[in-house]
């Protein structure tokens, strides 16, 4: 058996947006899969509220986002987005898929099918399909992951802008500190596997948030501090 | 499927084309190459001074199977009648049996022996076996033909339900989404372009099969009428029989294509097209 986290001790506030940062291999993934049920914990225990991981999922409380959107590619989009609707009849579910197509930006476009998508627009329904049940909690493993710079920074604000509405208890894995910073309330560092917590620094920005906030020194000393924690001072190029 | 329509509008795939465009699109190409053939064989046969009981002239062959259409059309229907049911039930019993393999390794390992033996067995060595137990009628040669439908349905099958997404495996599991649910929504769809590889391979094979099985008991089908016209040396009629199995082999197989192309209009190898 593989160790791949150790002695985590990590809460996430009702209603807030937390990050996860860390080198590769340090088990964000396995973390977010032990929040989402989908895996089970060697010793210890996640609970969401008062209830395990498993129950949530059963009752379809859980919403995923993955790095490569994963939509079916022989479903249109709207059919993508309400596919959380159509499994588990058991789980108790709202429809939110009409207002969340329109949310998203892509009204024009539910009945096109992924591979006519840009990467952009394939999280942007991926986002959808995640909160088509309305789930109490959202799980995002690095959802911008595979897109572009400009892209990306866009759709940090979209995502935003759509989390805003629904403020779902979230946590998000994610390579990428500004990122980190300008989405989340919270920002946990792990150390490489097995991964524990390095620490974790508060984001004292307002929300909304703005792209501006970027140049801010709040944003920076946050990321100052989060460097410190991943690299230590020890990061210097050859000198000439 | 209606949402195919606007699709078009946006991105040129050949999702829409209707069967008889596709049909015809395909054979101009052929069409060309396949007169400037016969006609070099009309040539050949003319000018060298072939003997026509050893090969007959293209235009001979043509005329008769233009002159005694009915009796071409009439067999050639038992043929792939007996070819399309064999290809059918070959194909659904392939398919019950890759869904319990694909589910559980054990049985997998129980039954993939005994498909591997269907498969090594020659059809051909099977064949007079199957008219004893079966008789004349058209079952022993609707059997064969799904034996030899079967081996690759089912290979394909069992690849094509395993190799699913991880990632969208997950997102089902994350919702708690029952094994039925999974099988129905996410390993079937998947399955598909896996399945169609094989229907491929195992359209034509199944009109082979057809032929073989009638080849033992002569009395309807093209195959009977290929081994009647052997016994005769009525050379004429033998390869009018064939020309007429080659058109239905290349009509099956367009046909399987432009509905593989309907159903998988989605992946990657049609879009690409």
């Amino acid at each position: 058996m593989l160790n791949v986290l150790s002695d985590i001790e990590l809460s996430v506030p009702q209603g807030s947006f937390l990050s996860v940062i860390g080198p590769s291999g340090c088990g964000k993934t396995t973390l977010l899969k032990l929040m989402g049920g989908l895996l089970s914990p060697v010793s210890g225990e996640v609970s969401i509220g008062d209830n395990r991981p498993k129950f949530m999922q059963e009752r379809k409380r859980i919403g995923f986002v993955f790095q490569d959107s994963s939509l079916l590619p022989w479903r249109s989009v709207e059919r993508n987005i309400t596919l959380p609707l159509e499994i588990n009849s058991r789980g108790t579910h709202e429809d939110s898929s009409r207002d969340l197509i329109r949310s998203v930006g892509l009204e024009e476009f539910r009945d096109t099918y992924p591979h006519q998508l840009s990467g952009g627009m394939r999280q942007r329904v991926a986002l959808a399909r995640a909160l088509a049940t309305n789930p109490e909690v959202l799980l995002l493993d690095e959802p911008l992951g595979s897109l572009d710079e400009v892209t990306r920074t866009i759709m940090r604000y979209e995502v935003l802008r759509i989390w805003s509405d629904t403020s779902q208890t979230t946590v998000m894995v994610t390579h990428s500190i500004p990122e980190a910073i300008i989405m989340s309330d919270v920002v946990v560092t792990l150390s490489s596997r097995p991964g524990r917590v390095i620490g974790s620094v508060p984001i004292d920005l307002p929300r909304p948030r703005t792209d501006d906030m970027e140049d801010s020194s709040v944003f920076l000393k946050s990321a100052s501090e989060i460097r410190q924690m991943l690299f230590g001072t020890g990061l210097r190029g050859k000198d000439v | 499927m209606s949402s195919c329509n606007k699709l078009n509008d946006m991105v040129p795939t050949a999702t829409n084309t209707p069967f008889i465009s596709t049909l015809l699109k395909a054979a101009i190409v052929p069409g060309v190459v396949l007169t400037g053939v016969g006609l070099v064989w009309e040539l050949w046969v003319r000018l060298a001074d072939v003997k026509t009981y050893l090969v007959p002239l293209p235009s001979a062959v043509v005329g008769r199977i233009v002159g005694d259409v009915g009796y071409f059309v009439g067999h050639g229907s038992v043929t792939v009648i007996e070819a399309t049911m064999g290809f059918v039930l070959g194909a659904f019993v392939a398919f019950a049996a890759a869904s319990l393999m694909a589910h559980s390794k054990s049985l997998e390992r129980a039954l993939y022996p005994l498909a591997l033996l269907v498969k090594v067995t020659p059809v051909v060595a099977i064949a007079p076996l199957f008219v004893i137990w079966f008789g004349f009628g058209s079952f022993p040669k609707i059997l064969i033909a799904a034996l030899i439908t079967f081996f690759p349905m089912l290979v394909n099958t069992v690849i094509g339900l395993r190799h699913v997404d991880r990632t969208a495996l997950d997102f089902f599991n994350s919702l708690g989404a029952s094994r039925w649910e999974i099988f129905i929504k996410l390993r079937i769809p998947s399955s598909m372009p896996y399945v169609f590889a094989a229907v491929r391979i195992a359209v034509p094979l199944s009109i082979i099969g057809a032929v073989v099985g009638e080849w033992f008991t002569g009395d309807r089908g093209l195959g009977s009428v290929i081994i009647v016209a052997h016994n005769d040396i009525d050379t004429l009629t033998l390869f009018a029989a064939i020309v007429v199995l080659a058109i239905i082999g290349v009509s099956a197989t367009t046909l399987a294509a432009f509905v593989e192309r309907r159903v998988l209009f989605w992946h990657e190898s049609m879009v690409l097209m």
